[in-house]
């Protein structure tokens, strides 16, 4: 097999003026060109990942993104107007989407994907198996709520699987081989670790004189004082610290796990090196970046983060990858997308 | 006659062929190690819109496309033969100024504050008050039985003191004109935590612990001044109205993150809400000193009963560092200057005695 190259040429500095020319039209034209800005950002991410020296494309067009952005929006208005005043009429929006958000997610993945190419040839996503995103994104996850959460890993074991095989590039079909183990393996790792650095924490935040055994009484501090702020603080710290090791460790545990045991037609095979430490440190300097600039670090952190998840991937082919070629395709819709982004639903899970 | 060196694929196929664009004002030839693969007119070309340096996409009419670095020369190209897509470098040369980007950088702080400061609390406010009293009494519907059930405890005061201060109370109401709220009065011990507190209807809750921490009927008078100025100004229904704004109004903003900083998105939020919450406090004292000038009370009852609240007459210096290492996060505005405010209206009310 031949390795191909894989590499990402972005850069902060470039990037920086794109994205803040786009906040500033969107401005400009309250909120209309949003649309045109999402096509921009994802056409520079994509224009800029290179494989064996040719990049991705992206083909949304704005006007069918700024449509299904108006409809997604105006739902997400009615629901947090409702929440205050017709709390029935809320709960039935929220169970609405709930009961949707496999369709959701199914048509976001088929838009994205349609709208993708790479060397003239388009992916593809099959929108057909919705019994299976049913299972995957609804049933499974009430089974997991049932068990306390322990069956969490096999949901997104399942989750991933749903995602990844009906995935087509042209004519050609992904194969994953995912393995349930790896998954748990990757959440306990994530526990234990996260639990070790609470631990440290608490360590420190005790030795406060007592501070935190006040501030946390079950009837609440007498009054605070800057040792308990500080105490406080801390603890705060230690929650952001740990979520973000959480998601460090599940995501480039599974992300690895999901490229090393995928192929395409069995032509095509792909690996990912991602390193724990290394997402740990540039998840956490890139909230840092962004809080301590008041969020003008932004594009910079962006580019960071795609660039090491491009690098930390492989991919090795058997033939030349010139032998692909186009399927039909199913017109495509933005609506699912934009329900995506309005509800902040996590369409693209660890990959 | 223009040349633009790149890579051919025909349609539906990924085979990448190295290859030239010639381009020259009547149409337009692709080559291939001098062979022709296709030529036709040069304005069924469609070109992409020129983005940083990502190469260029060219789809030719039969679904084949041509895909080139060389953005300057194809821009050259559109221009010299007047192609219809001959704008699609404008964005980009917006993109490339540095100068564009510093105007950037002051419209949108500029807008933000704006937004924040103004435009958020004079919607909220103009809509709040353009709604019939009904939607403020359906935000408190059951309120209040609900906080009974959990937090508030029947008043233990003597019935005779309660009756005292609801005749007060009625004094209060009576001065203030053209109100649609229907004000009602409710004692009831909470602990021994000295708090009053309003709801949207008009219904106002008073611990037996601020009682009895009160000197005179006037501190009792002063608080509950206060807490009218929150149901007249519609203050609960302002914060559901602004906080909606700014939920929906963030999320189209923010929508489709992935940097990692979802985990911090809520923390604007979260302060731009604190800095309305003091707002709303202040415009609640402003209420209070007002019509206690008008009513013949000092506001000095005020401050005294203040201080005796937050335990600052004691001269608690931490608890005064406390308060102001949390002005930014805290939901009431700094007490030592609320009392310091009545201080100055109590001296506007003694001089005009």
């Amino acid at each position: 097999m031949t390795p191909v190259s894989l590499r990402f040429t972005g850069s902060g500095k470039e990037y920086f003026r794109i994205w803040i020319v786009n906040i500033l039209l969107t401005i400009i034209t309250l909120g209309i060109y949003s649309a045109w800005a999402k096509v921009r950002n994802t056409r520079y991410f994509y224009g800029n990942t290179l494989l064996d020296n040719a990049p991705f494309e992206y083909h949304a067009s704005p006007i069918q993104i700024l449509k299904g952005r108006l409809i997604a929006f105006t739902v997400l208005a009615l629901y947090v107007l409702t929440a205050s005043y017709l709390p029935l009429l809320n709960a039935l929006l929220a169970l609405l989407v709930a009961l949707f958000v496999p369709v959701i997610i199914t048509k976001a993945l088929h838009f994205k994907m349609v709208m993708s190419s790479y060397r003239n040839i388009r992916f593809g996503f099959d929108q057909t198996h919705l019994g299976a995103a049913y299972g995957a994104y609804f049933f499974f996850p009430i089974i997991a709520f049932l068990t306390a959460y322990i069956l969490w890993p096999w949901v997104h074991k399942e989750m991933s699987k749903y995602r990844v095989s009906h995935l087509f590039y042209g004519d050609s079909r992904f194969q994953p081989d995912l393995k349930t183990g790896r998954y748990f393996l990757a959440y306990f790792l994530a526990v234990i670790l996260s639990l070790l650095l609470l631990i440290v924490f608490i360590g420190i935040a005790g030795s406060m004189t007592g501070a935190l055994d006040e501030l946390l009484a079950p009837d609440g501090p007498q009054e605070l004082s800057p040792a308990m702020i500080s105490a406080g603080m801390l603890l705060l710290l230690a929650l952001f610290a740990i979520t973000v090791l959480f998601r460090a460790v599940t995501g480039a545990m599974i992300t690895n796990h999901i490229y090393d045991h995928t192929n395409l037609d069995e032509t095509v095979y792909f690996g990912s090196k991602l390193k724990v430490t290394k997402l740990f440190w540039i998840y956490l300097t890139n909230i840092l970046g962004i809080v301590v600039t008041l969020g003008l670090f932004i594009p910079w952190a962006k580019v960071r983060l795609t660039r090491y998840r491009v690098e930390s991937t492989q991919v090795k082919t058997k033939e030349p990858l010139d032998e692909f070629t186009a399927a039909k395709q199913a017109k495509a819709k933005a609506l699912g997308d934009e329900f995506g982004d309005a509800f902040g639903i996590d369409i693209m899970g660890s990959l | 006659m223009k040349q633009i060196q790149g890579f051919y694929y025909a349609s539906g196929s990924a085979r990448r062929i190295p290859a030239m664009l010639q381009l020259d004002s009547s149409g337009y030839r692709v080559t291939s190690d001098a062979e022709d693969l296709i030529s036709g007119d040069l304005a069924t070309l469609r070109f992409s819109s020129r983005l940083g340096n990502i190469p260029r996409r060219v789809e030719l009419p039969d679904g084949a496309v041509f895909e080139s670095e060389d953005n300057t020369g194809i821009d050259q190209a559109l221009e010299q033969f007047q192609h219809p897509d001959e704008h699609s470098s404008r964005l980009h040369r917006i993109e490339s100024k540095w100068r564009w980007v510093l105007v950037g950088i002051i419209v949108i702080a500029g807008f933000l504050f704006s937004v924040v400061h103004w435009g958020i609390p004079a919607a909220s406010k103009a809509i709040a008050n353009s709604l019939p009293q009904a939607f403020s009494e359906r935000l408190a519907a059951g309120t209040l039985s609900t906080l009974d059930q959990f937090l508030l405890e029947p008043s233990e005061l003597p019935v005779k003191m309660q009756k005292m201060y609801t005749r007060k109370f009625q004094g209060l109401i009576s001065q203030i004109k053209h109100s649609p709220y229907r004000y009602r009065l409710h004692f009831r011990h909470m602990q021994d935590t000295p708090n009053a507190f309003a709801l949207p209807a008009g219904d106002i809750v008073i611990t037996d612990a601020l009682i009895t921490t009160a000197d005179s009927p006037e501190e009792v008078e002063a608080v509950l001044l206060h807490e009218m100025g929150h149901v007249e100004h519609r203050h609960s229904l302002r914060q559901v109205i602004s906080s909606s704004i700014v939920a929906i109004g963030s999320a189209y903003m923010t929508g489709g993150s992935t940097v990692g900083d979802e985990i911090f998105a809520g923390l604007p939020v979260f302060l731009v809400q604190q800095h309305y919450s003091r707002n709303s406090e202040n415009e609640a004292d402003d209420f209070a000193f007002q019509h206690m000038l008008q009513l013949g009370i000092d506001p000095i009852n005020f401050a005294t009963i203040m201080e005796k609240m937050t335990g600052a007459a004691q001269g608690d210096p931490s608890g005064q560092q406390v308060e102001r290492r949390l002005g930014y996060i805290s939901s009431h505005p700094l007490s030592t200057e609320r009392i310091q405010k009545a201080r100055e209206y109590s001296e506007q009310f003694r001089a005009a005695r």
